[in-house]
């Protein structure tokens, strides 16, 4: 089912992409065809079976691979004919990154992990150490700056990830599995902060998942099968899960399907939720 | 060998008229041209060479028509080949062991160039490393040969040219490692 256009403003647009890897024999065509759009101030899930394309896709929408046949369009910049280098050139001012596996430097503090995103940027940033913080105090990790992964929690690893991704102020940040590696409640604060992020109005989110206790969070739901999008809708935002297919024929997990309110949190948050402080609240469904 | 005209004498068993070298030594007032015109012009079958000219022919000598000199080049060249493939075989294995970093860094925008300006930084940073240890060791040496008939001199400009010399070797080092990122695939940072 086909949802009807947003009058938001398209931060990236995906048209008629196909990959193909291979020649003859050999050949495999992961992506056949793919459609899609992110609209500015969405988080938007992009969830599949294994195999089904999705890591491709987030490929070529980070312009990370080219596309075979079909055009990409990040923030305005068609990626066509552009070289590895032009590819590098529009990640680096309009994408962010969150991978699955945090992918932080071992050796680098929390900050200074921050300040590696600024520092690739060719036009040189204004206090980068200020601009890091900011960033860090924005997922709530402020005071974990002087900090090295190996000393951080899987979900504060996550966070200092995002605080990365949003240090270059990007259009579309662009999670690979962001959950995955992490527990429930690390979870949850993960993509509380993902949501977050994503209501600013001159940024996409797009997340790929598996995580089925990812969707109540989601803008919007992009379901990607056999290298088609196969389905796109948009949750209630009630918390209940879309009126749709499951993938895996899973139920969310009741533990944890948050709504996320930007209300003054009026119980002592716990653990990780501790950054999400006077921010918004959790609540959680028995 | 270098003795005593008398030794010399000596050694080679030839008259007193006979003599490969003789030493002049002027007095300090002395015109060193107008002298040397002066013994060129007195003997004809002789060569007359400045101090200067003297220990630059030796030097081709020692280093270029002898096989002890020709034994301490290939030594050098040998030295800096081996110092070569010592110092690209940790470059590669450093970025090889880092490929999932410098994959991150690719997907995070940076330009190969920036890629290639970390390698460089590194090899020229054991460039410094490598140099600091040779020098203090080269110090160690050139005390202990204080005194003896073996002295060892370094000079400011022989220790600039061995610093020219590590910092290039360090530098062609690092293309190894710099082809080695070059052919990264950075969506391999995806699912990992």
């Amino acid at each position: 089912m086909k949802e009807r256009e947003p009058n938001r403003k398209t931060l990236l647009e995906a048209k008629n992409i196909v990959k193909v890897f291979g020649s003859g024999a050999y050949q495999v065509k992961p992506l056949k065809g793919v459609n899609l759009k992110l609209y500015a101030g969405e988080l938007t899930l992009l969830m599949g079976p294994s195999g089904s394309g999705k890591t491709t896709l987030l490929s070529i929408l980070g312009c990370i691979l080219s596309p075979t046949e079909g055009e990409l369009v990040v923030a305005g910049n068609s990626t066509a004919g552009l070289d590895a280098e032009g590819l590098a050139k529009i990640r680096r001012r309009h994408v962010g990154f969150v991978f699955q596996g945090y992918n932080l430097f071992p050796t680098m503090t929390a900050s200074e992990n921050v300040m590696l995103a600024l520092d690739v940027r060719a036009a040189p940033v204004v206090d980068p150490p200020k601009h890091a913080v900011a960033a860090l105090t924005a997922v709530g990790l402020a005071h974990r700056a002087a900090a090295f992964p190996s000393k951080l929690s899987g979900g504060e690893k996550q966070r200092v990830a995002l605080a990365r991704a949003l240090a270059g102020r990007p259009s579309v940040i662009l999670a690979d599995e962001p959950t995955a590696a992490l527990d429930a409640e690390n979870g949850r604060a993960v993509m509380a902060l993902l949501a977050e992020v994503a209501k600013d109005p001159n940024r996409a989110v797009l997340a790929v998942t598996h995580d089925h206790r990812t969707i109540p969070y989601a803008d919007r739901i992009i379901r990607i099968e056999d290298g088609i999008i196969s389905s796109e809708e948009r949750p209630q935002k009630d918390g209940s899960p879309p009126a749709a297919h499951d993938d895996h024929h899973h139920e969310p997990q009741p533990i944890a399907t948050p709504s996320v309110t930007t209300e003054p949190a009026t119980t002592q948050p716990t653990g990780s939720d501790k950054s999400l402080r006077g921010r918004f609240r959790i609540r959680r469904h028995a | 060998m270098f003795t005593s005209l008398q030794r010399a004498r000596q050694l080679l068993d030839a008259a007193n008229t006979q003599a490969s070298y003789t030493l002049v030594r002027l007095s300090p007032d002395a015109n060193l041209e107008s002298v040397r015109a002066d013994l060129t012009d007195r003997l004809k079958d002789r060569e007359i060479l400045t101090q200067r000219e003297f220990r630059s022919r030796s030097v081709d000598y020692w280093l270029f028509q002898t096989g002890a000199g020709s034994a301490l080049i290939a030594g050098a060249a040998l030295g800096m080949i081996v110092g070569v493939v010592i110092v690209a075989q940790t470059l590669y294995s450093s970025t090889k062991d880092h490929l999932n970093e410098f994959a991150t860094l690719r997907a995070l925008g940076a330009s190969a160039g920036y890629i290639h300006k970390v390698i460089l930084i590194q090899a020229i940073m054991s460039a410094f490393l490598g140099y600091g240890i040779g020098m203090i060791l080269s110090m160690i040496i050139i005390w202990a040969t204080k005194g003896t008939t073996l002295l060892i001199i370094m000079t400011p400009g022989l220790a600039l040219l061995l610093f020219a010399l590590t910092l290039g070797m360090c530098i062609i080092a690092a293309i190894s490692a710099i082809f080695k990122v070059t052919r990264i695939d950075p969506a391999g940072v995806f699912s990992r």
